[in-house]
């Protein structure tokens, strides 16, 4: 890890105690943020959070020639209105050059930068500065080609399920995994319906039911 | 990701208070739970409620509160942004919970 990061997602002076566990998840996503991705480069993904960011915020979306427009709208629509993205939507930017796997790509990117700016809003922290992009190009690394769309809206690998939502793009799957236990519960965890960790099962459950009904996804 | 949280939340929580958070949802908190999650997603009196919860749960239960909030922000946008089905079994399973709620006006499955 860059010696920059260390510095990065610091809690130290924050009021509440912010366990170490998601201060490590937490860097972990901005160090994948600035480097080469499997189909966009350092650049194009700190342009595409930094897009992310602003639509949440309901700001106005900066002229970025870093990132195509449609890759822009994508991920604006993704982060300010998710609600909005429709299969025909997907299916258009697809024939207008957003591929699939790129797609899938910027899916997990804006989510995760989501996860983490609705953690500092939420304890009224500054949002932590972007990271500086890093050299390299995009790996370009095709997916399983077990991978096909069958009832969800993007190829996967296997049935549509969390788990398998953004195996088109194996790294970024990682990468959400290694998310979710910190931010919620591990695939383990979620085995159990009594756990306790700072809250009781039944209430993270009415936090992330609330949160879903909110932005009315049912799934 | 609503249905499955509600899933996992059967018969620990009253589930109408997901869709109308004046709603007793009948958890230690619940209410003050309900409040935070309100004014973080609708960017409004923050600080107050998470005051009330940590006067009420304490300082790791805000954390962890704003922790999942911040998840299923996040899965929502996976789920919404992939188009993940729901499936009819959890449908059926559902079914009065949906009703309801009033679950079916949502856009995405």
């Amino acid at each position: 890890m860059p010696i920059s990061l260390l510095f990065m997602f610091d809690f130290a002076d924050t009021p509440l105690p912010v366990r170490d566990d998601l201060a490590v998840a937490f860097r972990n996503v901005w160090q994948r943020l600035a480097e080469p991705g499997t189909w966009w480069d350092g650049a194009e993904r700190v342009a595409l959070a930094r897009v992310a960011r602003r639509a949440y915020l309901g700001a106005a979306i900066l002229d970025d020639s870093v990132i195509p427009p449609l890759a822009r709208d994508a991920a604006a629509l993704l982060s300010g209105k998710p609600a909005g993205v429709t299969e025909e939507l997907i299916a258009v930017w697809e024939t207008q050059g957003l591929d699939s796997n790129r797609y899938v790509e910027l899916v997990g990117l804006v989510a995760m930068v989501t996860a983490l700016d609705t953690f500092h809003r939420a304890l009224e922290i500054d949002l932590e500065p972007l990271p500086t992009p890093r050299p390299g190009s995009a790996s370009r690394v095709l997916p399983d080609p077990g991978a096909s769309k069958t009832r969800a809206w993007v190829p996967m690998v296997g049935p549509p399920t969390i788990p398998t939502s953004l195996s088109a793009v194996p790294a970024e799957m990682a990468a959400l995994e290694a998310l979710h236990g910190p931010m919620y519960l591990t695939y383990e965890e979620m085995g159990d319906p009594a756990i306790q960790k700072g809250l009781h099962r039944s209430q993270m459950e009415l936090v992330a039911g609330r949160t879903s009904a909110i932005n009315e996804c049912f799934f | 990701m609503l249905s499955s949280s509600i899933e996992a939340a059967q018969g620990q929580v009253n589930l109408k208070a997901i869709a109308q958070p004046s709603i007793d949802p009948l958890v230690e908190g619940g209410r003050h739970l309900l409040a935070y999650v309100d004014a973080v997603l609708f960017g409004t009196n923050i600080a107050a409620t998470r005051s009330g919860v940590v006067d009420v749960l304490g300082e790791h239960a805000a954390v962890d509160a704003a922790a999942v909030m911040g998840n299923f922000e996040m899965m929502n946008r996976i789920a919404d942004g992939v188009g993940m089905p729901v499936g009819g079994g959890t449908r059926k399973r559902m079914h009065q919970v949906i009703v309801d709620l009033g679950l079916d006006r949502f856009p995405h499955a």
